[in-house]
């Protein structure tokens, strides 16, 4: 392993060895439960290790609470997004309902298009969730908002290279 | 050698103009030229195709429902959360914690100032007159003013009775796809996750779809259905909408699955049932007061079998025997 790789090992390592014990504790104050506090704890030095980053020398816990905080968010996004997918699941008609097998594939295609939608604006999502789930045309979503198709098919490509960010950092 | 975010844009402004437009044939030409030009805008097809098709591959219906559920719990918990915030003249630091203790029922109760569970029905008196019933599983937020009455149906389905009004202003009510206008009607408005239906029993309400320029005047004996987008034709029920009014569900030539469907929303637990219910139907009014009672009732009228899985679960089908 290069020298410099073997130096990031141990950064991270120090930051753990310092620094773990009081992540954890942090982290259990915002989700009431010390395993899954200890569970995103270690999440939070995975992702460190996952890329290589500037790591600071000093302010090192509000480093480590940052990212936590991020992750913390999307793990709230997705049992939202989870509770809504029961929920029509719940509602369901039978007839209607996937299969079991389709319903776990579902939900993860929802989930980086739910957390695509979360990075547009109003108008952008609700073009897109048109355009893609209604299966309306873009004149008649344009029609409908009272703007151009030419903002239209901008909003759907911006729509667009957001779910594709989103399929790759997943 | 992979293709440069200048290719994928393009790849992206391809798919657009021809998988949710209508491309002319110039536009075809030149989207082949495009194609061939280079094996990374190929390579770069190929990615946004796929990943068009991974989308395309949802159930459109219950997708949409869940994003904008999803969507709609979370603009109510931030408006939760900085309320608080507000009352306890608080900093960020303790925004999260609150997060913490919102599950997905009680989020969407948090903005609400009448709340019915599974199987409860609330009647509620506001100060201008306006009389409210709320049906099974229903949450609801009245803001008075002196100006107008503003109701917003967050969940479920609810009975406005404004014809005894005592106020001059408007009333406005609104569901999570658009906003209704009256003085002192007398309708039904049910949310169904991906369109509100209005029944209009007297009076006059206008209905104006979220996204849409043209509202509806609809008057006594008129069912609409509308989602962000527009109207929407309103599903073939012989389900009269107004009977939960009179702790029932009642019709002629219902389809059991959907008698089933309704009954469903008064039960806490589960109830489900096959695809051998299929065709049958059945003409009467239903007590929802007690559903395992009146599933009991519905098997003597019709060849059924009731099996309760558990206590809560509640599972039927059509009867095997002669």
């Amino acid at each position: 392993m290069p020298p410099s790789d073997n130096s990031y090992l141990e950064s991270v390592s120090s930051l753990y060895v310092n620094h773990h014990r009081w992540l954890s504790v942090w982290l259990q104050r915002r989700l009431g439960c010390p395993a899954t506090a200890a569970d995103f704890a270690h999440d939070v030095y995975a992702r460190l290790l996952q890329r290589r980053r500037e790591l600071p020398t000093d302010g090192q816990r509000p480093y480590l609470a940052t990212i936590a905080r991020g992750l913390l968010v999307d793990h709230w996004r997705r049992k939202e997004l989870e509770q809504a997918w029961l929920d029509t699941l719940a509602h369901c008609e039978p007839d209607w309902l996937p299969c079991p097998e389709s319903r776990l594939l579902i939900l993860e295609t929802l989930a980086w298009i739910d957390e695509a939608l979360g990075q547009l604006k109003p108008r952008v999502r609700d073009a897109f969730l048109m355009a893609q789930l209604d299966g309306l045309r873009v004149s008649d979503i344009a029609a409908a908002m009272g703007v151009s198709v030419a903002t239209i098919e901008r909003d759907l490509a911006r729509a667009l290279l957001s779910c594709h960010a989103c399929l790759e950092a997943a | 050698m992979k293709f440069s975010s200048e290719t994928l844009e393009e790849a992206v402004n391809w798919l657009v103009c021809m998988a949710y437009g209508q491309p002319t044939p110039a536009q075809m030409k030149h989207f082949d030229a495009w194609l061939k030009a280079s094996v990374l805008n190929q390579q770069a097809w190929a990615e946004v195709s796929a990943l068009k098709g991974r989308m395309d591959s949802l159930p459109a219906l219950l997708s949409k429902q869940a994003l904008t559920a999803a969507q709609e719990r979370r603009r109510t918990s931030r408006r939760r959360v900085l309320g608080t915030l507000a009352l306890l003249g608080g900093s960020a630091a303790i925004g999260l914690p609150l997060l913490n203790q919102l599950n997905g029922w009680e989020v969407s109760n948090l903005a609400a100032t009448h709340v019915t569970r599974k199987g409860e029905q609330q009647k509620v008196i506001l100060a201008d007159g306006t009389q409210l019933l709320l049906n099974t599983n229903t949450a609801i937020r009245t803001v008075e003013s002196s100006q107008q009455l503003r109701i917003e149906l967050i969940r479920g389905e609810l009975l406005v009775d404004a014809s005894k009004r005592r106020s001059a202003g408007g009333l406005q009510a609104s569901s999570v796809h658009g906003d209704l206008y009256t003085k002192s009607a007398y309708f039904v408005l049910r949310e169904l996750r991906t369109y509100t239906r209005l029944s209009v029993k007297n009076g006059l309400v206008e209905a104006r779809p979220r996204w849409s320029a043209t509202p509806r005047s609809c008057a006594a004996g008129e069912v609409v259905c509308f989602d962000t987008a527009g109207f929407v034709d309103p599903l073939a029920s012989t389900i009269q909408d107004d009977a939960f009014a009179q702790g029932l569900v009642s019709g002629q030539h219902m389809q059991l699955t959907h008698l089933l469907a309704e009954l469903a929303r008064y039960k806490t637990g589960l109830l489900d049932w096959d695809e051998s219910l299929a065709g049958l139907t059945v003409t009467g009014s239903f007590h929802v007061n007690d559903v395992n009672s009146t599933l009991e009732f519905l098997a003597q009228m019709l060849p059924l079998s009731i099996t309760y899985l558990t206590p809560y679960w509640v599972r039927v089908k059509k009867s095997e025997e002669i």
